[in-house]
């Protein structure tokens, strides 16, 4: 998890596994100022990263991302450290299962904000992860439920509402 | 206040089956609009047509001006389609086998557009028993599903493992791919009379083993996996007489001969 080194800057490592044999890292800085310092291997998770990386857009400074804050990036970097090497054992994967299923379970307020990172970094399988928990916890929800939960008003006519409410009677709702 | 952009409401609606797009179109106007026009199930459910099929012919029926149109017009095209029993139909696409070709030959249809996609034949050599080939007027259609899986997107053709089949296998077919695909099945025979059916992404048939127990098996078409439903939830005393689906959920018709009794019993929902 991340340490706070001398410095006052925030390394997140990858857990047991050891950065010295990936190589070079690279510097992130979140939207309100914080530095984390990732693999280049795990930074390249993120598409967007990666393509800046390819197209040499990266200076000595590192990635500044506006839109990302630190609590978010920190976790978003979690995430790519412990997906960035992947092994197909049986053993692995219900491990990585595992991390997933405990990532996701946070307030709701949260995960939406992953889920915005996720689309600007361009982490598809973090995308997919958070997106699919998200649809999966809306399926049981009423409507007056999922409203309040995205901050949605109504603003359909009763017309429009009730045209809808038929359509879904004919089809046997 | 929660900001999220369209795109990403997006990204998460094209994870949900249709019946969960149908009930969210309710939330707003936006979210009625995204499940219209960029979810592919309404989309191609509000396009779809109401069909009459008659001993003579295959009607299209538009439902403003009440107009018949015959869905293959000329006298060779409707001989051709006459012989066509009906798999199955999805989202307004139309699975139809010629029964009068070895093994059932697949041809799936849009009648709202026109589309029509000839299936290549079911690789057929060592695949049925020889007496069953040489009989004429075969049911080939029996042994076929089509179904629709919303998270994939796909259209896939199954023909299950059955009595006149040598292997237990499945044969796949996938819209957009080449050929048939041949996926184990073993210890999954299919009891034709029960009747497939495909549901939310799954195919479903009915299997009695020796020992008299009733099996419904099920193949995922996103993970195409086989798998026996258990424990079945229907009565020990009331043998399932044939599967369906009501309201878009499995479900068994059961029959109670003692006292008369017929039933139909949703399974999974």
């Amino acid at each position: 998890m991340a340490t706070t080194t001398a410095d006052g800057s925030k390394v997140v490592g990858g857990g047991e596994k050891s950065n010295v044999d990936d190589g070079k890292m690279i510097t992130l800085f979140s939207s309100d100022g914080e530095r984390f310092e990732v693999t280049q291997e795990a930074a390249a998770m993120s598409q967007t990263i990666h393509h800046m990386m390819e197209d040499g857009c990266v200076d000595d400074e590192g990635v500044h991302l506006p839109n990302v804050g630190s609590e978010i990036l920190a976790m978003v970097i979690e995430y790519c450290n412990r997906h960035v090497a992947s092994s197909s054992s049986e053993k692995e994967e219900e491990d990585l299962r595992s991390f997933d299923d405990g990532f996701v379970k946070v307030e709701q307020h949260t995960l939406f904000d992953i889920i915005r990172a996720a689309n600007y970094l361009d982490v598809k399988q973090l995308l997919d992860l958070c997106c699919q928990t998200v649809a999966d916890s809306i399926k049981s929800k009423s409507v007056e439920e999922i409203r309040a939960l995205f901050g949605i008003e109504n603003d359909f006519t009763a017309e429009e509402e009730a045209e809808i409410r038929k359509e879904n009677q004919w089809a046997f709702e | 206040m929660v900001y999220n952009p369209t795109e990403l409401v997006l990204e998460i609606l094209v994870r949900l089956p249709w019946t969960s797009l149908r009930r969210l179109r309710l939330v707003c106007r936006t979210w009625r609009d995204l499940v219209h026009d960029r979810t592919t199930e309404m989309k191609q459910c509000r396009d779809a047509v109401p069909l009459v099929v008659t001993t003579e012919s295959v009607y299209v029926l538009d439902s403003k001006t009440s107009i018949t149109r015959e869905m293959w017009p000329g006298r060779t095209a409707c001989n051709i389609y006459k012989s066509m029993e009906v798999v199955g139909a999805c989202n307004g696409v139309l699975c139809l086998c010629d029964d009068t070709k070895l093994g059932g030959a697949i041809t799936l249809v849009n009648p709202a557009n026109g589309e029509v996609l000839a299936l290549p034949p079911i690789p057929c050599a060592g695949l049925f028993r020889r007496h069953n080939t040489r009989r004429p007027g075969r049911s080939w259609h029996q042994a076929y599903s089509f179904g629709y899986h919303h998270a994939t997107g796909q259209y896939k053709v199954v023909h299950v493992p059955c009595f006149f089949k040598t292997k237990e296998t499945l044969q796949v077919f996938t819209r957009g791919e080449a050929a048939w695909r041949e996926v184990p099945a073993p210890g999954a025979r299919c009891r034709l009379d029960a009747e497939l059916v495909s549901v939310n992404g799954a195919t479903y048939w009915e299997w009695v083993t020796e020992g008299s127990k009733e099996k419904i098996m099920s193949f995922d078409h996103q993970s195409e996996q086989v798998r026996s439903m258990k424990p079945l939830p229907v009565s020990a005393r009331r043998p399932i007489c044939q599967l369906t689906q009501v309201h878009r959920r499995l479900s068994a018709a059961t029959s109670d001969h003692i006292y008369g009794r017929d039933s139909i019993e949703v399974i999974f929902n």
